[in-house]
């Protein structure tokens, strides 16, 4: 029986095999791919003044004086004559490649271009001048190219496209999973006079320096000599940082894990008060002497998984104390004007509040503007100015349970 | 199940045309096709082969049977297949009540027994491949010499292909307009084709007559 057992040995060999699945995936799929271009390309472009644009996109907003600057992400500032909320006059403008924020201060503008920072003088709007560049302040902005291996490019745009990616592995339940990328490729050849911005805001100015806010730190950038701002200082904050909102000598700089609270009586060394920790969310703020409102909402760029107004007591800025929470729709920016709070719900519409007793804040609400689109709000001397993904519109808030349109400067659909 | 009833008619309409002399065996066979040897996501087959004895000690024969494969690395899976195979047999020393035996099955396995999906948002559609499974094991032969029991141990190849269209559905997702070079997404956002090449380890027990 020798045949037997070598049958059997065989048998118990077999047994101690481990089988396993090969897996051959090629699969096809939608996508938006980054366009890069190289910083000193980009510095190359233009950045000039020209007549009025349609505006396209809208994103952050700004007043001075009388004028109204609106963001067009990644493209440049419309600039508006408002001496007249009912009948805002576009004026110019101004191109910059990689605008998403700026900052206005003694008729000179501060403006980022990707990772660089710019000035301009702002003394005839309708044609402000370059004044100054600052390069590589907003390091963060740079992108991995994964064509060139680099970390010094930018995406200037995206372009959807299909992208064909294959992949083999294989698998067995007593070892882990073992990934080769085979390849990716695209198959189908992204003590002045300061100005007031909303409470997306980035930048800030106060006490004769620049505050901006990256993704995770807080540059400074002193101000002081007008036409040649110079970077002074960079703090690291943590991940997830995305506005900053001044009031007296305090910055209150959202983040999406908490918001930090600065103070600011030396401009060039802020100092920590401390941090106030929420659920991760988005979160813009905004405050008064005693107390901050902050609203978190879902998204995703925020992943967030709450949409509520929190209302922090921030008598003692060391120690901020939750005082309540209020269930929201979709909570983006929010303006507090007096007694009242001002809140843009998205695509959920535009709300007031009654914020008296902050108690009942969330429970009072005055109004309910609901088929206003809105993102951001600035309560300006003039008008209540109120962004959102389908324009800039103005209202009159002297009756603060009432408010009254006065324009609306309308996002033009691009034509292709 | 009804794939299991179709294949319970089709052996036995072949036993009656076959007959029982042992020229012509029928065997039936039910096990487990693993990975290895724990018990990590066992799969199960079962099988009906009749077989025909051409010269000594060799037969030939054909099969059919009803086999799932356990994918859980891909969304806890199940990969149903229906064999269809060629089978050829060496039998050594088949008077003795205990024998030892080397088959080779060849075949084809069908694939379009599993569910397809075809929703708004997905569609997936699922076809077989190649199979092969060379195996060894024992004939154990009752004292009537009418009937045997069988053990083997085997190893088997399943091939098998997942065609697979969908739409994730985000909010605030910008839609991705593409003009060219979208045709084989058929009008979703992403298409995979899979192919799975499956490798297991067959452990079978028989009845045959």
């Amino acid at each position: 029986m020798n045949l037997k057992k070598y049958f059997l040995f065989l048998g118990l060999a077999l047994c101690c095999l481990s089988g396993c699945d090969k897996v051959d995936s090629n699969t096809y799929y939608k996508t938006r791919l980054p366009i890069f271009e190289k910083m000193s390309d980009v510095r190359k472009m233009m950045t000039t003044v020209v007549a009025p644009q349609p505006l396209e996109y809208t994103g952050k907003i700004y007043i001075f004086k009388d004028f109204l600057f609106i963001n067009e992400p990644m493209k440049g500032i419309h600039i508006f004559n408002n001496s007249n909320p009912s009948t805002p006059i576009a004026v110019a403008f101004l191109n910059i490649p990689g605008n998403v924020d700026m900052a206005v201060k003694d008729n000179v503008l501060y403006a980022d271009s990707y990772v660089d920072l710019l000035t301009f003088d702002l003394s005839t709007p309708t044609n402000p001048k370059l004044l100054n560049r600052i390069e590589e302040v907003f390091k963060n902005v740079y992108q991995y190219n994964y064509e060139t291996k680099s970390l010094n490019d930018v995406i200037v745009r995206y372009v959807d496209t299909v992208v064909n990616r294959e992949y083999f592995h294989k698998y067995n339940p007593y070892v882990s999973i073992k990934t080769e990328m085979v390849y990716y490729n695209n198959s189908n050849s992204s003590g002045g006079s300061y100005g007031q911005g909303g409470s997306m805001a980035r930048f800030t100015l106060a006490n004769e320096y620049l505050y901006a806010v990256d993704n995770a730190s807080l540059n400074l950038f002193d101000v002081s000599n007008t036409s040649k701002p110079s970077f002074t200082k960079n703090i690291k904050l943590g991940w997830g940082i995305e506005t900053i909102f001044p009031y007296k000598n305090n910055l209150f700089i959202g983040s999406n894990a908490g918001m930090y609270i600065y103070n600011i009586d030396n401009a060039a060394q802020p100092k920590e008060l401390s941090r106030y920790e929420h659920v991760r969310a988005c979160d813009p703020v905004v405050v008064n002497d005693d107390y901050a409102f902050v609203t978190l909402r879902t998204g995703a760029i925020c992943a967030g998984v709450v949409n509520v107004l929190e209302v922090v007591d921030i008598k003692d800025l060391t120690k901020p104390k939750l005082v309540k929470t209020f269930q929201m729709q979709n909570p983006h920016g929010l303006g507090l004007a007096n007694d009242v709070l001002y809140i843009c719900e998205g695509k959920f519409g535009f709300k007031s509040f009654d914020a008296k007793d902050v108690n009942k804040v969330g429970d009072v609400q005055l109004e309910h503007l609901a088929q206003l689109n809105s993102t951001d709000v600035i309560p300006g001397p003039k008008s209540l100015i109120v962004i959102g993904e389908n324009g800039v519109c103005q209202y009159d808030y002297s009756n603060k349970a009432k408010l009254k349109l006065l324009s609306c400067i309308s996002v033009q659909p691009i034509v292709e | 199940m009804k794939e299991i009833l179709l294949l319970l008619l089709i052996a036995f309409s072949s036993t009656s045309i076959f007959g029982q002399d042992k020229k012509n065996i029928t065997l039936f066979e039910g096990g487990i096709l693993t990975y290895g040897p724990a018990t990590h996501e066992l799969g199960v087959s079962f099988r009906g082969i009749h077989s025909v004895k051409l010269i000594a000690d060799m037969y030939a024969g054909i099969g059919a049977g009803y086999e799932k494969y356990e994918l859980n690395e891909h969304d806890n899976n199940t990969f149903k297949i229906i064999p269809l195979f060629a089978q050829a047999k060496y039998v050594h020393r088949a008077d003795k009540s205990t024998s030892i035996f080397g088959a080779i099955d060849l075949g084809y396995g069908i694939g379009s027994v599993n569910k397809d999906v075809n929703s708004e948002l997905e569609k997936i559609t699922f076809k077989g491949g190649l199979l092969a499974s060379p195996q060894i094991g024992f004939v154990f032969n009752t004292k009537r010499r009418q009937e045997f029991l069988t053990f083997s141990i085997g190893y088997k190849y399943q091939g098998a292909t997942e065609n697979r269209y969908y739409t994730y559905t985000w909010p605030n997702k910008t839609p991705i307009e593409v003009e060219t070079g979208d045709e084989k997404l058929k009008g979703f956002d992403n298409y995979t084709h899979t192919k799975y090449h499956m490798h297991r380890v067959s452990i079978m027990l028989g009845f045959g007559f």
